[in-house]
């Protein structure tokens, strides 16, 4: 059994505990055993990294070493987690200047970073450790005929050079793991843009402009649900509908999943055990078509 | 030796400058020194009875030494060289100066100050005539033979014109067939001809006439005289040097005997090998024994090599009727001997797949230009019909995108400068054709910039071609429909739009042919930052390279349309002529010359030799000494301001000569000013001095000039020499920083600046006494204006106190 440490940041603990218990349902049923980190704090993300590098290095930086304290790679959730917390880690590897600037900050507080760890996204650890192939063997119940439009969202991919999870222009490693789950990933305009999360919060017309057309084109493509990575992908485009009511007066009702539910509901963890009720759209037509 | 006789010659100019100089003075100052035997005063000297006088004065063998001081500098000077050289002196021997660009009309308000800044020039030059050395002329042999590399369209013109007049010209091309990427192209803009069409050669005369052009296989370039093709072939290996170059060509067996295939097909329709045909898109099979368009030269077939089972089949060795195939043919290495080479080796497609939001290589209906040129052509895989290649169903919505992989930081900074006339080509080939298709063009700026390009960009919108100013971010794919989705922003309606189409054509950058490298290195030719050969100066010497006998034209240095490699090619050929026509290259012995006995182990020379004319020679196992080439060297003296243990010297420029004209320049004050030495470059920076003159731009009389080949052949010795002859200060005249008329001298001369005025700080002098100038020609202003702040400035500075002896 591989162990990480669980970096959980704040948007899902806060707002989605169902992503929270399917990833953790989901991780234990493959075998990877999940460390909660104490005192874990936000894991400075990238508005916080344009405000002051060496601040935001810092934040991250701490995370990292109670990780490295308790001798465990990082696994996280969030895509914006992953995106900190490894430019961090693969910054200060690397610059050794930056890495005693930040030192000399952490050292205030207790901490030293060492750079002895890797920070990995929940995604990364289902391809690379665990592999499609024992996902495919643990599939308990089969998907009748369920076509999914992926969206994986910025920070998976980007900025790629620093993250490596896969091929930003072409991304394939994220479908692949769709269909070993037994849906077909189908093809949508536009499949790649932003959801225009964001934006929220400073342009929030534009914001739900851009993922109503997001909701639209999976539509037209017809898929029976988006499934998405990052919380604010999901945020934006599951309560976006919800505002797309209101705004639009348009109802689509497209049900967004969080992977890890998608994941979780196909290996045999038991739909009442996933808080499948926090879905702003109801999720019904998908559960229909899981065997 | 003979007796040192020095006849010095005075022009007033035409009168022009006896108001300001005292001739009488003059005369009287030059004919107290003992070794001038002659003093002449006339109002000019360059023609004439002027010129008469010299030449008398040389034949009576009254001097043989010789001054004239002449205005119009240069054509004076060559004039009267040339007299002195067929009166039988030797052409070293002659210094022309200019007494009234130099002196009078700079001064013309002081004409006292002048008279004696007069005085101090003529005995700068009388010292120098005193160690003068004659200079030779040397003439090289020059094989009248030319090897042009690459046959498409600048190539084969190249070779037309040179074998027509006469010269043995060996054409070389890679591919197994003459054409080059114009070939491929089928059409050209704005015309609409063919590209298959050359100029037909002057030799035909039984068929042609000296205004047609004909298509290259009725063409009859394969027979004129003198002219050889070598296709399927490769050059190897460059030795030698201008005038005669050894050639190393390796010829890639083709299987077929070019001179016994009949072109019948017969062995292609047995072949029962089929792979896709790269030349048409893949869109069609071909045999593994193939030709690639009928209309194409040599008309023959050629053999793949990879594809082909050889020996297992055998099928067209038994069909064939001429027995043409010969299946054991290896690859056969060819020597060459030729004077001169042109470089014509072209430009190709950028490859877009690295390019992935545009999915070129994934999405089959996402093509280039060239491959749709393909399928536009009659000949082609489709007979001109437009297809997308995933299905072969006619494509009905076109796009096309500018500027893939060009104008692009991420991938190439430069327009590629023929994209857009040949998008707009290709829309009004197929708007013409098939009126109902929908053709868009987007685009960052459409550029139509030649004769009548224009009116094709105007023909185009008025068949209906749209255009859509935005560079699209993303080319998807809907599975469903097989339709290609296009995002632009079009910036001019300020919406996002989601563009449908059938076939996607991208207009990729142009850049330098995929041998460039190899080949650069092999004739020993830059290449410059984008990869294309350099030429020697894009706008005097465009087809040039710095290597003597070297030529480039057409897409070799810079994509162009098919006018412009034309232009270029019987530029290459002209000047290729030029150089070899007499069967030699004549030139002075204005060399550098290597000490041997001082010089050794050092890299320094050869590496700041702008011409590569220097290379070390083993001396014994251990030790090597710099060697120059009487042929290369242009006498730039580069190498004597460089050379760290001071072995190098210029025959036609002694460092000697530069010592000595510097103290005898400095000997004669005149004023009570501080004494400046300007040295200053026989190019621009020379030249700006002579526009202040020209000009009458006043500066003081106490700069006094001295001229260089090149500032960079300036050591610092020289520049603390004059101000131990006694300059208060020293200006260095040079060239622009990037207009070096060779190459870098003038910023290897500041660096050395920068060292001296370090030096004479260590001494306690202020290091503002020196200073270098970039000027040109027509900044005679700015020179005297440089000339009067320095004075101001040491006025201000007061006179050098040494702390230390110099």
């Amino acid at each position: 059994m591989t162990s990480y440490a669980l970096f959980l940041g704040c948007t899902i603990p806060a707002r989605l505990p169902n992503y929270e218990i399917s990833a953790r349902k989901a991780l234990s049923k493959l075998d990877i055993s999940l460390v909660d980190l104490e005192g874990t704090t936000c894991c400075a993300p990238p508005p916080v990294q344009s405000l002051d590098l060496e601040t935001s290095l810092a934040i991250a930086a701490y995370n990292i070493c109670l990780s490295e304290e308790a001798n465990l790679d990082i696994i996280t959730l969030c895509s914006g987690c992953f995106e900190s917390l490894t430019v961090a880690n693969e910054t200060l590897k690397q610059n050794e200047k930056l890495k005693a600037k930040v030192n000399q900050i952490l050292v205030k507080a207790g901490k030293e970073f060492k750079g002895s760890i890797e920070v990995k996204h929940y995604l990364q650890v289902l391809s690379e450790d665990v592999g499609k192939e024992k996902i495919k063997s643990s599939i308990t119940r089969k998907l009748c005929d369920l076509k999914v439009a992926s969206f994986s969202g910025c920070h998976l991919l980007r900025p790629s050079k620093v993250l490596k999870f896969d091929d930003p222009e072409r991304p394939h490693v994220y479908d692949e793991l769709i269909e070993a789950l037994g849906a077909k990933s189908i093809w949508y305009r536009n499949k790649q843009k932003c959801c225009g999360g964001l934006l929220r919060g400073y342009a929030d017309d534009v914001a739900l402009a851009i993922a109503r057309e997001k909701i639209i084109n999976a539509s037209k493509a017809g898929a029976d649900c988006i499934v998405t990575i990052c919380p604010f992908c999901y945020l934006t485009l599951d309560l976006g509908q919800v505002l797309m009511k209101s705004t639009y007066q348009e109802e689509h009702n497209l049900p967004i999943l969080h992977y890890s539910e998608l994941l979780s509901l196909t290996i045999g963890v038991d739909p009442k055990e996933l808080a499948l009720e926090f879905h702003k759209i109801k999720i019904d037509s998908v559960l229909n078509k899981i065997e | 030796m003979e007796n040192l006789k020095i006849g010095v010659f005075l022009s007033d100019c035409g009168k022009a400058l006896i108001e300001i100089l005292d001739f009488d003075n003059l005369t009287s100052f030059l004919k107290e020194i003992p070794e001038v035997t002659v003093v002449e005063r006339g109002t000019e000297f360059w023609k004439g009875s002027g010129l008469q006088t010299i030449i008398r004065t040389i034949k009576e063998q009254k001097a043989n030494r010789l001054i004239v001081a002449e205005s119009l500098p240069k054509l004076s000077e060559i004039k009267i060289v040339e007299a002195a050289e067929a009166s039988g002196l030797n052409q070293n021997f002659v210094q022309v100066i200019d007494l009234k660009n130099h002196c009078a009309w700079p001064h013309r308000n002081v004409p006292l100050e002048a008279t004696e800044k007069a005085k101090a020039m003529l005995l700068a030059a009388i010292d120098r005539a005193k160690i003068l050395e004659p200079i030779h002329k040397l003439e090289f042999p020059a094989v009248k033979s030319v090897l042009v590399i690459g046959g498409g369209i600048s190539g084969m013109q190249a070779a037309e014109d040179l074998a027509d007049l006469g010269f043995e010209v060996h054409l070389v091309e890679k591919a197994p067939f003459l054409g080059g990427i114009a070939a491929r192209a089928g059409r050209f803009f704005p015309t609409d001809d063919c590209a298959a069409c050359i100029q037909s050669p002057a030799s035909d005369v039984k068929t042609i006439t000296h205004t047609s052009r004909k298509c290259i296989y009725r063409s009859g370039i394969a027979a004129i005289q003198g002219l050889k093709i070598h296709t399927n072939c490769q050059v190897v290996g460059v030795d030698g040097q201008a005038g005669n170059y050894k050639i190393i060509l390796e010829k890639k067996p083709r299987y077929i005997n070019e001179t016994k295939c009949i072109s019948c097909n017969l062995c292609a329709e047995v072949c029962p090998v089929e792979v896709p045909d790269e030349y048409n898109v893949n869109l069609m099979n071909r045999k593994a024994i193939y030709t690639i368009t009928p209309n194409i030269y040599p008309p023959t077939y050629v053999i793949d090599e990879k594809a082909c089972k050889f020996n297992e089949c055998k099928k067209c060795v038994q069909v064939c009727p001429t027995n043409a195939i010969e299946l054991n043919q290896k690859p056969e290495t060819t020597t060459l001997n030729v004077g001169a080479i042109i470089v014509a080796t072209g430009f190709k497609e950028y490859d877009p797949s690295v390019i992935k939001e545009y999915h070129y290589g994934e999405y089959p209906d996402v093509i280039t230009n060239l491959e749709l040129a393909r399928l536009l052509d009659p000949f082609g895989p489709t007979q001109g019909k437009i297809v997308r290649p995933s299905d072969r169903k006619f494509a009905r919505r076109i796009v096309f995108v500018q500027c893939v992989g060009s104008r692009d930081k991420r991938w190439n900074d430069y327009c590629s400068s023929i994209c857009c006339m040949i998008s707009l080509k290709h829309a009004i080939m197929i708007k013409t054709s098939f009126p109902e298709v929908d053709v868009s063009i987007c685009y960052i700026d459409i550029r139509t910039t030649g004769r009548e390009h224009e009116e094709y960009y105007e023909k185009a919108r008025e068949l209906g071609v749209k255009f859509i100013k935005g560079r699209p971010t993303e080319i998807s794919h809907d599975p469903e429909s097989n339709l290609l989705i296009v995002d632009v922003e079009d910036s001019i309606l300020r919406r996002l739009l989601e563009l449908e189409a059938d076939l996607v054509v991208l207009a990729t950058a142009m850049v330098p042919s995929e041998d460039t490298e190899t080949l650069a290195e092999i004739m020993q030719i830059e290449t410059d930052e984008d990869g294309f050969f350099k030429e020697y100066n894009a706008k005097l010497r465009p087809t040039e390279t710095k290597k003597r006998g070297i030529f480039l034209c057409g897409g070799s240095t810079f994509p162009k349309d098919a006018p412009s490699s034309s232009l270029q090619a019987h530029s290459a050929a002209l000047k290729a002529v030029k150089f070899l026509n007499t069967g030699k290259i004549v030139k002075d012995q204005k060399t550098a010359v290597v000490n041997e006995e001082y010089c050794g182990d050092c890299e320094f020379c050869p590496v700041s030799c702008p011409y590569d004319a220097i290379e070390l020679v083993n001396v014994d196992e251990k030790h090597v000494v710099a060697k120059v080439s009487d042929l290369l060297c242009e006498g730039c003296g580069i190498c004597v301001g460089t050379c760290p243990l001071n072995a190098i010297d210029l025959r036609h420029f002694k460092q000697s000569e530069l010592l000595s004209q510097t103290r005898a320049i400095l000997s004669i004050k005149g004023q009570d000013k501080p004494l400046i030495l300007a040295f200053c470059c026989s190019e621009c920076g020379g030249a700006s001095v002579d526009s202040a003159g020209m000009t009458m731009s006043d500066y003081p009389t106490n700069v006094r000039t001295v001229k260089v080949p090149c500032t960079g052949y300036l050591r610092i010795e020289h520049v603390l020499a004059a101000i131990r002859y006694g300059a208060q200060g020293v200006m260095v005249v040079g060239c622009m920083s990037e207009g070096c008329h060779h190459e870098d001298g003038v910023k290897k001369v500041e660096t050395r600046i920068n060292v001296a005025r370090a030096l004479l700080k260590e001494y306690g002098i202020e290091p503002e006494r020196v200073e270098l100038f970039n000027t040109i020609f027509v900044e005679g202003d700015k020179f005297a204006e440089a000339a009067r702040t320095m004075i101001e400035r040491l006025e201000k500075l007061g006179p050098i106190r040494f702390s230390k002896e110099v």
